[in-house]
């Protein structure tokens, strides 16, 4: 909307132009030389509208225009382009001053642009009542109409010093800038290049004026070429401002190039800190982190040292989550002209931090959840221990104690002892019997005593023995396998075992048991029809998939259609 | 002699024994009173329990072939220990279910000291 009313005003401007006889070629320059500043503004709005920038551009675009209004033949129209029209210097100056967040920090800045102020306002007012037009002679400005004046004496004297003042200001203020830039590192004078180029732009238009009005141009050409002149460089300015805070954009994708950048690695500060020096192109950046065991920032040896003296020529930037500090960085002052660009920066490195202290926590978890796996299963084991050996020692015991008093019994039974009676007592004992073997089977698949008493090797064979399908064992391990490793191999043999009894319809099974290093390898290879796949693993392979894997082991199983079934375990040895 | 912690057990199995033509001469309930009777006693046997309360019977087994005049260990369980027999000397393993003299004498028809005394 903004544009639009500063285009449409631009082009009623030069209309008034064209009836007061300027030529096309110029009215198109200095349309030209308000629309560049009016469409740097939408730009900057549009990119960043957050940016106080905009407005301060549009307000020197639409200000040029007021001073075009001045050739009008409407009097009040005339008058207002007449003294207002030398006021978008002073918006030039001020966008040349706050660039590139908008705002003046610089209490000399600040002072330079009270005194344009006043001079602009000095010069208006000496327009509208001071001004006393010349007699008849052919002038065509707008007569006084408010005060009885008629010694151009003051107006002159107002005009002067307006000129003056207005050109020693504008040095000073292309001074302050200057010293900004020469005080810069690197990427403080990337940042603040387009700022001078404008800067030269308004002291260009200045010196126009100036020239304008000195009556020593005798040249039309001469005087229409400095304007053509002024135009370009207007319009070189309003792009160069587009172009520098297009630039802070670029350090804002520094920024997200940073965050892309902070790989594994960049949580160790040396990483980081590099990766920081690239993004901020400040190869003078110092990270320090926080060390809560130092109690303060440390250097790369995990030193503690002193933050430098934040004195105008290094800046500190501290670092903080929730009021705890993270880091600090030491870096060049020319980084803080763009805030956005040191915000990001610092949510980056907090953003690490968090990272690190995030996977610093997964870590710990990780290592506590399988803390706490192996010590779940070594209470398994323990339970099943305990249960195998109530077993034993307890109902397995009485059972065996009844069987072999009722084989007593039977025997003792007299040559006319009832047929029946020793019929069922010879049923009972064989009932019995079978029970028994249920029960040690049973105790056997909770806990192999075996498997404590006599090894992992002894174990296995015990295994193969009592297995339906024929096994071919080959066992080379050492004696001191720990516990819980040779339950988790003993458990995934034997669970192997009854699968291949179960579904694999296999001839032979093959199972190698061996050392390599500190691990425990276990393969067991049938030749039936394969074709299992994971997913159809019974809960009982997937828990010894669990039991594998906390222990610290990996197990592996290829069983093509038709190409039987390997069953490949890797167990540390501890 | 017989060596288990079970004392209901141990009853049956020298009534089993004996009706059978054994002459069960001492008892014990643990490994290491099993060694010192097996010293003591000198029993021409020893059915040993592998599972004892003090310790493992294999282990009391190879204490036993030590005594002065050691004496044919037949080991005995309800687990399957059959594999534990080479380990510690011992004649042969019986499971407790299956105990009975034939049983025991055809553990002992392996050792020809035994072979002609067998009941």
């Amino acid at each position: 909307m903004l544009l639009v009313v500063g285009v449409v005003f631009g082009v009623l401007a030069e209309r008034t132009q064209q009836l007061a006889g300027r030529s096309w070629p110029v009215m198109i320059a200095d349309i030209l030389g308000g629309w560049a500043f009016l469409v740097a503004g939408m730009l900057v709005w549009g990119r960043r509208p957050g940016n106080r920038c905009w407005w301060l551009l549009m307000a020197a675009g639409i200000s040029w225009f007021v001073g075009t209004l001045w050739a009008t033949a409407d009097e009040v129209v005339s008058l207002i382009g007449f003294a207002f029209g030398g006021w978008h210097y002073l918006f030039m100056v001020w966008v040349l001053l706050a660039f590139p967040t908008g705002l003046v920090p610089l209490l000399r800045d600040r002072i330079l642009l009270g005194v344009l102020v006043v001079l602009s306002t000095v010069r208006t007012l000496g327009r509208l009542f001071l001004f006393v037009p010349p007699d008849g002679t052919g002038c065509d400005c707008a007569p006084n109409r408010f005060l009885p004046i008629t010694d151009p004496m003051w107006f002159d004297a107002a005009e002067s010093l307006y000129m003056w003042g207005y050109t020693a200001t504008i040095l000073l203020a292309l001074i302050s800038v200057a010293v900004r830039w020469s005080g810069s590192s690197r990427p403080g004078r990337r940042m603040l290049a387009p700022v001078l180029s404008a800067g030269t732009a308004v002291l260009a238009g200045q010196a126009y004026d100036r020239l304008n009005q000195s009556h020593e141009i005798v040249d039309v050409l001469t005087q229409e070429g400095m304007f053509y002149v002024l135009v370009l460089l207007r319009v070189i300015a309003a792009a160069a401002f587009v172009f520098g805070l297009w630039r802070l954009k670029g350090s804002r994708s520094a920024v997200a190039d940073l965050v892309a950048d902070l790989g594994p690695d960049a949580a160790s500060p040396a990483p980081l800190e590099a990766a920081l020096r690239r993004a901020l192109g400040d190869p003078t950046l110092v990270l320090l982190p926080w060390s809560p065991a130092a109690g303060g920032y440390v250097d790369d040896h995990e030193q503690a040292v002193a933050l430098p003296v934040d004195d105008g020529r290094r800046a500190i930037t501290r670092i903080e989550r929730r009021g705890v500090p993270v880091a600090a960085l030491v870096h060049d002052p020319a980084l803080l002209e763009d805030p956005g660009l040191i915000n990001g920066v610092v949510a980056a490195v907090r953003l690490t931090a968090d990272n690190e202290r995030l996977r610093d926590e997964v870590d710990r978890q990780l290592v506590e959840v399988a803390a706490s796996r192996s010590r779940i299963l070594d209470a398994g084991d323990a339970e099943r221990r305990r249960i195998e050996r109530d077993l034993h020692d307890g109902a397995q015991q009485r059972l065996v104690t009844i069987g072999l008093a009722l084989r007593l019994t039977e025997a003792r039974l007299g040559k006319d002892a009832d047929p029946q009676m020793r019929s069922d007592l010879v049923q009972a004992v064989k009932d019995l019997g079978e029970a028994i073997d249920e029960l040690r089977d049973l105790a056997q698949g909770i806990h192999p005593s075996i498997l404590t008493e006599a090894g992992l090797a002894a174990a296995l064979e015990s295994l193969a023995d009592r297995a339906p399908v024929p096994v071919h064992l080959q066992v080379d391990l050492p004696d001191d396998v720990a516990p819980p490793i040779a339950a988790t191999a003993y458990f995934a043999v034997a669970e192997a075992l009854t699968n291949i009894a179960k579904h694999a319809r296999a001839a032979t099974v093959e199972v190698l048991a061996s050392s390599r290093g500190d691990r425990v390898e276990i393969v067991v290879v049938d030749d039936g029809v394969g074709g299992a796949s994971e997913s159809a693993f019974g809960s009982g392979l997937r828990g010894i998939a669990d039991r594998v894997a906390a222990v610290g082991g990996s197990m592996r199983v290829h069983s093509p259609a038709g190409g039987g079934t390997r069953l490949e375990l890797s167990l540390p040895c501890e | 002699m017989l060596v288990d912690d079970q004392a209901a057990f141990r009853t049956v199995a020298r009534r089993l024994l004996e009706s059978d033509g054994f002459l069960v001469i001492g008892e014990a309930a643990d490994a290491r009173s099993a060694v010192r009777a097996a010293g003591e006693l000198a029993p021409d046997v020893v059915l040993l329990d592998v599972r004892l309360p003090d310790g493992s019977g294999v282990d009391a087994a190879r204490l036993i072939r030590d005594v002065e005049r050691p004496p044919v260990v037949v080991l005995i369980s309800t687990a399957d220990y059959a594999h534990a027999v080479n380990g510690c000397g011992a004649q042969g393993f019986i499971p407790k279910g299956q105990l009975s003299g034939a049983r025991l004498r055809a553990a002992l028809e392996a050792d020809p000291a035994l072979g002609s005394d067998l009941p």
